[in-house]
């Protein structure tokens, strides 16, 4: 085997020689999952998702819809914006590694080529999965701050030593419960998610016991941008679908471990859905009725300290679940989308080199807590076109048939080489997507044109990338021979 | 052992044999029930949620 074929192969783990080193390969992603090999039934599934929902994010996603409209509009938003950005992402992602136990970024290379899924991993994943790692572990040390002050009367410091000792400790405790391996998160979102799900419905009981439900819907908007009611409404709804759409890096990886396509699918709608939705409506009718998202703040204020004290250190917990979740989710893609020297590097090695950015990110730079929302929704530029593409190549282009022998063999003159390993079709749809959204609507100073107010942002940039992607392979993808798909 | 060696590729090929012969039957698939299903609850749950909210 010469060099410059093995720098371009993806496949084995080295370790792997044995009949259970290919099912410990296959689980880390190197080769699809048998049937017989995958871990999660429907409740599994379902807990697992809830888990990975249910953080202080949920929260502060429903606290900042609080900032743009009341809570009756707001729980409109949030159910509008998280069905529409679950269902296309489930959709783009779920079906396919659901039925072939595959890699989400393995698969990826039949849309957009085994070098182009590589640039797609680094776009949407690296960096946005060690932002939300360092945002999520500063979530956890935040409220291990405020449990701390408030267990000995003292005042919480945000970017205080604790805060950052706290996130460290959170960011070392996920990569150990990783390392183990994804029985080890099974069992942690087992005992964690039921709990967490039992939580927010006690904090929503808290809530109702101080403001009646006719109350909290005649609340107004904390701090509405625009006087155009009707805009701040869309705005809310953008937010939730960018919520939604974020979970694109992630549940292909986690819905491949599944039995079969239904139970890849449709948990997602019980657990990312609902448990989202949940948080959500409970972080915003505590901003808007309580003056503060963060349950950290109000929890004691409105419970006591005692309950508050033992409700915020599960929360924080709630934390961990989610980094568990999506730092596996991203790893398991790391190694498909890494050369040769990428996979020889241990599991767990490789799992602490990931984890290096986020820790220095926490200790370094904390102020990036406080670009979450607007880092949040830029993401869904991104997310919503990859849905679109996702959703037009394996369902109208493929027809839900992957070549399985052709995404973990040689991919040097493949059947998804494309063009240099690159899919140009894909990549201008991606492109495509993006500037459409940004044309739409500008996360950072919320700048809109007309259509926006009728259409979101991220329905036309998902509807503009898929379609751009099936009319251009449609036209121009068969002369060359590019990703083999079926001619009628 | 190395990346596609003859045995990881037999490994590949028997792992995507078992997906062949599943075909397109196997237990658990989608189908156009799960879709229409699907396409029904999103647009239900926006329209309500609309009319509810505005």
């Amino acid at each position: 085997m010469t060099m410059e074929t093995t720098s371009e192969n993806f496949g084995a783990d080295p370790a792997a020689g044995e009949s259970n080193g290919y099912a410990a390969a296959a689980e880390r992603g190197d080769a699809p999952l048998l049937p017989s090999e995958r871990l999660w039934g429907f409740k599994e599934f379902t807990f697992a998702n809830s888990a990975l929902a249910i953080a202080t994010w949920a929260f502060l996603i429903g606290g900042a819809v609080g900032l743009f409209v009341g809570p009756k509009e707001g729980i409109a938003a949030i159910v509008i914006g998280n069905i529409f950005g679950v269902v296309l992402t489930a959709l783009a992602t779920t079906v396919m590694t659901g039925r072939y136990g595959v890699e989400q970024f393995t698969a990826l290379r039949s849309q957009f080529g085994y070098n182009g899924s590589r640039l797609v991993y680094l776009l949407a994943v690296i960096v946005l999965t060690m932002g939300w790692l360092a945002v999520l572990a500063m979530m956890f040390g935040r409220s291990i701050d405020g449990l701390t002050a408030l267990a000995s009367g003292g005042t919480a410091s945000p970017i205080g030593i604790k805060t950052a000792i706290a996130a460290v400790g959170a960011i070392l405790l996920t990569w150990y419960i990783v390392a183990r391996g994804p029985t080890s998160i099974k069992v942690f979102n087992m005992i964690v998610s039921p709990a967490l799900v039992l939580l927010m419905v006690g904090m929503l009981w808290l809530i109702f016991r101080q403001h009646s439900f006719a109350e909290l819907m005649a609340m107004e908007a904390l701090d509405p941008p625009f006087e155009d009611s009707n805009l701040n409404f869309i705005i809310a709804i953008e937010v939730n679908m960018a919520a939604g759409f974020s979970w694109w890096p992630y549940i292909g990886n986690l819905a491949r471990l599944t039995r079969n396509e239904r139970t890849a699918f449709w948990p997602n709608l019980v657990g990312i859905f609902g448990a989202a939705v949940l948080g959500e409506i409970v972080g915003l009718l505590a901003a808007v009725s309580l003056g503060d998202s963060d349950p950290t703040i109000w929890m004691t204020t409105i419970a006591g300290v005692g309950v508050g004290v033992a409700a915020l250190g599960f929360i924080a917990f709630a934390n961990i679940t989610s980094m568990a979740n999506i730092l596996y989710a991203a790893n398991v893609g790391l190694r498909q989308v890494g050369t040769a020297g990428v996979r020889r590097i241990g599991w767990g090695t490789l799992l602490f080199g990931f984890c290096i950015v986020p820790l220095l990110l926490a200790v370094v730079f904390p102020q990036i807590y406080d670009g979450f929302f607007i880092f949040l929704v830029w993401t869904s530029a991104l997310n919503s076109a990859l849905a679109g593409i996702g959703i037009a190549d394996y369902f109208f282009l493929r027809r839900q048939r992957l070549d399985l022998r052709a995404l973990h063999g040689k991919q040097k003159n493949g059947a998804y080489q494309f063009l240099g390993g690159f899919n140009p079709i894909g990549l201008f749809a991606l492109l495509v997507g993006f500037v459409t959204y940004v044309w739409l609507f500008n996360p950072q100073t919320l700048d809109n044109v007309e259509a926006f107010r009728y259409l979101t942002a991220s329905l036309p940039s998902c509807a503009m990338a898929g379609l751009v992607h099936y009319v251009l392979t449609r036209l121009l993808a068969n002369r060359p021979g590019w990703g083999e798909y079926p001619k009628n | 052992m190395n990346e596609h060696t003859e045995e990881w590729l037999a490994e590949i090929d028997r792992r995507a044999a078992v997906y062949d012969q599943i075909g397109e039957g196997g237990k658990g698939r989608m189908t156009a029930i799960d879709y229409l299903g699907i396409a029904a609850l999103t647009l239900a749950l926006a329209a309500v949620f609309w009319m509810w909210g505005t």
